[in-house]
């Protein structure tokens, strides 16, 4: 059994190569959840779903996010009924996050809901948010702080970086398998993701760095490009 | 990075990491930096990093695949490490 650590676009291509080489049912994939967002009412989770998508073989490739070849219809028809679209959805990619919102509005946890997603796109590897609690990515700024997509998305990372926090994640528990998973493995693996913002939030969450410590694991990281 | 004080290089991901790093696989254009991390202690492997193609990612996968195994293998076999 592999575990990995992972966020962001980077380590979505990783996984992607990852998924060639390694049997899926020997794939854990712990994911960066302090990019989720509300949007349009509707919880989305920009790293478990790129994560999600490549290992169903449906991420979008040319754009590194959404599904491949979704059609953006209800997108046009938000901006024609003034709503924001900075952060742009695809029709199929919506499906998912009504899914999702609905189960969790029913009492489901983030990590059921995360299976239960997996499962239904045909995903054989086992997908697990870092945490059910929510962490969120605040990045300090001269206009403010934002969150990561308003930082990332919406202002194109054009702001200097003045602090990166990670709300909530001192209190956060990992959610379920993730800390057994890394200390039942023989090797974890760091994606070349941004240590700071996508593996970050991880690291943040109290109990999965000291499981990191504990483990008898070889733990290796890949670095990202510089 | 710099925001955490930490450089915008491989040696800042090795000290965000470094309580609980065994090995940093980095680029192979990171090569000189990677030997002077190794002069401080830290394993590392230098590969083809850089994914443009669906060849490079699955050479990377196959690369770090190998790496872990041949380091678990010497840890198994009790070789000293550093």
């Amino acid at each position: 059994m592999i575990v990995v650590l992972t966020g962001g676009t980077g380590g979505a291509k990783f996984v992607d190569g990852l998924r060639e080489v390694v049997a899926p049912e020997e794939l854990t994939l712990i994911v960066n959840t302090g990019d989720d967002l509300l949007w349009w009412g509707l919880y989305v989770s920009p790293d478990l779903d790129s994560i999600t998508y490549v290992l169903a073989g449906l991420l979008s490739k040319e754009r590194g996010w959404g599904v491949k070849g979704d059609t953006f219809f209800c997108l046009q028809a938000m901006g024609h009924l003034g709503q924001p679209i900075w952060f742009q959805v695809g029709d199929r990619d919506l499906a998912v996050h009504l899914l999702r919102s609905r189960l969790l509005a029913e009492g489901k946890t983030l990590s059921e809901t995360t299976a239960q997603i997996a499962a239904r796109l045909g995903v054989n590897a086992r997908i697990l948010p870092m945490s059910d609690s929510r962490v969120e990515t605040r990045i300090g700024t001269p206009i403010g702080e934002l969150s990561f997509e308003e930082y990332f998305v919406q202002r194109w990372y054009q702001d200097p970086v003045q602090s990166v926090r990670f709300a909530g994640a001192a209190e956060a528990e990992p959610a379920p398998g993730v800390v057994d998973a890394i200390m039942l493995t023989d090797s974890v693996l760091l994606a070349p993701s941004n240590p700071i913002t996508s593996i970050g939030p991880i690291l943040a969450v109290p109990a999965i760095r000291q499981a990191l410590r504990d483990t008898k694991a070889l733990v290796a990281a890949v670095s990202p490009e510089y | 990075m710099e925001s955490q004080g930490l450089p915008v290089s491989i040696a800042g991901v090795a000290q965000a990491y470094r309580d609980f790093l065994d090995l940093l696989v980095v680029d192979l254009r990171d090569e000189s930096a990677a030997e002077h991390l190794r002069t401080l202690g830290v394993r590392v492997q230098c590969t083809n990093t850089i994914m443009r193609t669906a060849e490079d990612k699955a050479q990377l996968a196959r690369a770090v695949v190998s790496f872990i195994s041949k380091e678990s293998a010497a840890r198994a076999g009790g070789v000293k490490q550093q």
